[in-house]
């Protein structure tokens, strides 16, 4: 029953495609949150004062005692760079001809961390530094997080 | 009844043409290559050529379509390949006004399982029937394959355009 191919003539496999096109809406939290990053340049969050906490972005609802949140805050466009790493390799495995270096920061006035491309050389990047936003200009913004071009410093 | 009003936000096409609400749209490519294995890989290949192939299991007597390499009644391997005729007879039939993708049919598609000669009782593939007035088309009624001309021929089931009443 068991069927040996010695050339790689005359395989029979049948061969498709599965059509699978989605559309993701972003949501109503991240509808503001994008809408205020795209049109006036601003970082918004959401804040829990219960739990002492700023989400950022906007959140629908605190992840830890499950109220609804409803006071939208802005945050600053400046803050501390946590964490930083190089990545070498793009989405699909292949090495990238130039790596890149992603970073988390906490900015004035958030709890959670932002995560996005470090545009400081990575020689220079250290844990601690100061970083600010550095935004696509007005015309270049689509509401989504790449209207952030990423961390500069100071 | 009213209807119960549900929580979220409506959305229609039109919304989406527009930008009313930000999207991301992806399209990753599914593709896939199934191996048929040997029973169906030589079946697909004698579609082809033109030949509809079976296989029989000596235990049963059974002459199995489309052909299997192993019986599950006796447990057992098949033992032997079997060509089949190319007519047969509707064991059921549809008749259907929409396509896969919810489009409407001015002329009704006919999915049918047809019991092939020359394979064992029931034993029946699905199929199309065409080349006829659906209004004719009953269950018992004597039919034969329209095949595609030799060189349209992939090794498909579609190799069969479809099946056509014997008048």
């Amino acid at each position: 029953m068991l069927e040996r191919k010695t050339s790689n003539q005359g395989l029979s496999s049948w061969r498709g495609s599965i059509p699978v096109g989605n559309r993701y809406t972003v949501g109503p939290a991240a509808e503001i949150f994008f809408k205020t990053l795209k049109e006036k340049g601003q970082i918004l969050g959401s804040r829990c004062n219960r739990c002492e906490m700023t989400y950022v972005p906007v959140r629908m609802f605190c992840e830890r005692c499950f109220s609804e949140l409803r006071e939208v805050v802005p945050v600053g466009d400046r803050g501390i760079l946590v964490a930083f790493t190089r990545v070498a390799i793009d989405l699909e495995g292949r090495r990238m001809q130039e790596p890149q270096t992603i970073g988390a920061a906490r900015l004035e006035g958030a709890s959670t961390l932002l995560i996005h491309r470090v545009l400081v050389p990575i020689q220079k990047a250290r844990i601690g530094m100061k970083v600010r936003l550095v935004l696509e200009p007005l015309s270049r913004r689509s509401g989504g997080i790449l209207d952030i071009r990423g961390f500069e410093g100071g | 009844m009213e209807p119960k009003l549900l929580k979220g936000t409506a959305l229609e096409l039109e919304d989406f043409k527009r930008g009313k609400v930000f999207v991301v749209n992806d399209n990753p490519v599914a593709e896939y290559a199934w191996d048929c294995g040997v029973a169906v890989g030589r079946y697909l290949s004698e579609l082809k050529s033109g030949r509809i192939m079976g296989r029989t299991c000596y235990g049963c007597s059974r002459t199995m379509l489309p052909p299997r390499m192993f019986c599950e009644r006796c447990f057992r391997p098949t033992d032997e390949w079997a060509i089949v005729q190319d007519t047969g007879v509707i064991n059921t039939f549809s008749l259907c006004y929409i396509t896969w993708d919810m489009k409407k049919l001015k002329d009704p598609e006919i999915p049918a399982v047809i019991e092939i000669e020359g394979a064992s009782k029931g034993m029946g593939i699905l199929h199309l029937i065409g080349g006829c007035d659906p209004r004719r088309v009953k269950v018992g009624m004597k039919v034969r394959a329209v095949w595609r001309p030799e060189k349209e021929r992939v090794g498909a089931i579609t190799d069969i355009q479809y099946w056509t009443p014997i008048r």
